[in-house]
């Protein structure tokens, strides 16, 4: 009980040990507090129209002004938080099942189709992965669950990467060997012996790919893939993209509003990366000591340090 | 080459995939008589070779992209290549620049930082890597919309709308090229730690060889090879962040056009761009395998 206790207290001061720690910790449950109750409070405020106001510098009544519908841009970008969230969200869920399988799938197969797999993973890992996802959004219809399945698919190759190499290194091990001699099920092995030493990196890359998904999915609905605005607007349909697409096209007018939306897609893409660093060296504190100079490299309990 | 195979064959597919008939999304926007509008149809179903069998259309599309022959965009009515050479020059200029302010600023940043941390100054140590670690991270559309907002509009230092000239280049150049070039000049800190905890570094002190003579002729070669390594992944972010960055700063080039091009439907233009910015990618990822033979003989094992 005490020793659980005290493991946890020690989990916790790693999370919470550097200052990037820190600040990804306070940003992350901010962003998701505000997610939450973003809506609810300012939702209205955030589609009412004054079209007696438009594109009003700031003022305390408007902190980042107005738009050209005479809406409020703080209001805008505070609720918008939400489903920037959830499209970031369901990209990440898309993209690590895809990846996640295809890299099992092919540790399992093995040989041959391994090679050719991973040099497939490769390739596309090195191409641009906006220029990919705008090729698959001119495939499938305009809209915001286009762009999420875009996403979803042009980061899970990084998924299969690092299932690829953390689990072809953990199958060769002697304990996965000795795993199989004492008669255990492939599924077994699968679930209790690789992927419980995997998915450390997994949650790692979970939390960065999220963040990077983010700011690609704001891209896009910035270049204006998230669907046409419909005459009556519900806040539903607002994330910070097409808010900074709006600001931008109000440059001239009202420049300072452009703030707003970049500084949550900044904040947020940087807060998710230095969350999961974080976590990555709270949940495998040997990741902090081998990745010094390279990239961040699973060690396990059979491989000699 | 396997890869450009590959690519146009996946740009083909993507084509015939579009719900609805390409050719009449493709002049969906076209005004003019009947008559003009079978014209154009027909020139349309020409172009994506839609009026031939699927085997014959696939080899004609390769045909097509060997001989850089591309149709006629839909939108312009204009040989896509006409429209595309008109283009190519702002990006060519964009990424050059980008890359310019990459290897400019992590170059010399990476190593003095490096030289002036090794061992001491901690607060400068801790202050260089989160500063870039943040900085580094920033999307290019983002730096580039809040460039704008400070160097544009507040401090009027740079033209608001293209001006011509060079001052146009400077700051969608470093909206693409800072974010990688702070990431690079972590990399070539820690390179330049390693390169002075060398023996021949200190050989080098107690010769009493300038410092400067040491920096450039030992520790920069040294350093050169893996700068060059994560290059060519930088040069593809690189070209993916000239995508979004073309349209903040109202800049007409490819990636810009892809963007239009894909909203208008005007597939010919947006096969033959994504073919264009695909192969690019990968000949600069071959380059990098050569560039990186040449300047460090040992990575010849591995490749």
């Amino acid at each position: 009980m005490s020793r659980a206790f005290g493991r946890r207290k020690r989990w916790l001061a790693t999370l919470l040990g550097t200052p990037t720690g820190v600040a990804g910790v306070v940003l992350l449950s901010a962003l998701v507090i505000l997610a939450i109750i973003g809506p609810p409070i300012w939702g209205d405020a955030a589609v009412k129209s004054d079209f007696l106001r438009t594109l009003r510098p700031p003022s305390p009544a408007h902190p980042l002004g107005t738009n050209g519908s005479g809406q409020d841009n703080l209001a805008r970008v505070l609720v918008g938080t939400r489903l920037s969230l959830l499209m970031a969200a369901g990209a990440v869920a898309i993209s690590a099942s895809i990846g996640l399988l295809s890299g099992a799938l092919l540790v399992t197969v093995g040989g041959r189709t391994q090679r050719i797999g991973a040099t497939v993973i490769d390739t596309w890992l090195g191409f641009p992965s906006i220029l990919l996802s705008v090729l698959i959004i001119a495939v499938l219809e305009k809209g915001r669950g286009a762009i999420v399945i875009a996403i979803g698919l042009s980061i899970a190759p990084f998924f299969a990467r690092i299932t690829l190499t953390s689990a072809a290194s953990v199958v060769g091990l002697d304990y996965v060997a000795a795993g199989r001699l004492l008669g255990l099920s492939r599924r077994r092995i699968a679930s209790r012996y690789v992927l419980g030493t995997i998915v450390d990196s997994l949650v790692v890359a979970v939390f960065s790919m999220f963040g990077q998904s983010l700011i690609a999915i704001s891209a896009l609905t910035y270049l204006g893939f998230g669907g046409a605005r419909s005459g009556i607007e519900s806040w539903t349909s607002i994330d910070w993209g097409s808010v900074l697409n709006d600001s931008v096209r109000n440059f001239r007018d009202q420049p300072a509003s452009v703030l707003g939306p970049a500084i949550a897609i900044a904040l947020a893409g940087v807060a998710f990366g230095w969350f999961g660093d974080a976590l990555g060296r709270s949940l495998n504190p040997r990741l902090t000591v081998r990745s010094i100079g390279g990239t961040p490299r699973l060690t396990t309990p059979g491989e000699t340090a | 080459m396997i890869v450009c195979f590959v690519l146009v064959t996946l740009v083909f597919m993507a084509v015939r995939l579009v719900p609805g008939d390409p050719e009449r999304n493709a002049i969906g926007g076209f005004d003019g008589t009947e008559q003009q509008k079978e014209e154009a149809l027909a020139r349309a179903r020409q172009d994506l070779h839609l009026d031939r069998a699927l085997p014959i259309q696939y080899l004609e599309t390769l045909r097509s992209a060997v001989t850089f022959d591309f149709g006629t965009s839909f939108q312009t009515q204009q040989p896509v290549t006409t429209v595309i050479g008109d283009r190519i020059g702002s990006t060519l200029r964009l990424a050059l620049a980008g890359t310019l302010v990459i290897f400019v600023v992590a170059l010399p940043l990476g190593m003095i930082v490096g030289a002036l941390t090794n061992g001491r100054r901690r607060a400068l140590d801790v202050g260089f890597s989160g500063i870039t670690g943040f900085l580094g991270s920033v999307p290019p559309y983002v730096l580039g919309v809040v460039l704008v907002y400070l160097f544009a509009y507040t401090f009027d230092w740079f033209p608001r709308t293209p001006a011509g000239g060079w001052t146009d280049e400077v700051l969608p150049a470093l909206a693409v090229g800072l974010g990688p070039a702070l990431l690079l000049a972590r990399v070539v800190r820690v390179e330049t730690l390693g390169v002075l905890g060398q023996d021949y570094m200190r050989t080098a002190r107690s010769k009493w060889l300038s410092p400067v003579r040491v920096y450039l002729r030992d520790v920069l070669p040294n350093v050169v090879a893996p700068a060059i390594t994560i290059g060519g992944v930088l040069f593809s972010s690189l070209i993916g962040g000239a995508v979004v960055v073309e349209s903040i700063f109202n800049r007409n080039g490819l990636g810009r056009s892809l963007i239009e091009a894909i909203q208008l439907g005007d597939y010919p233009l947006v096969q033959a761009i994504a073919l264009i910015l695909g192969v690019t990618v990968v000949v600069v990822n071959t380059l990098v395998d050569i560039a990186l033979a040449a300047v460090d003989p040992r990575t010849m094992v591995r490749t």
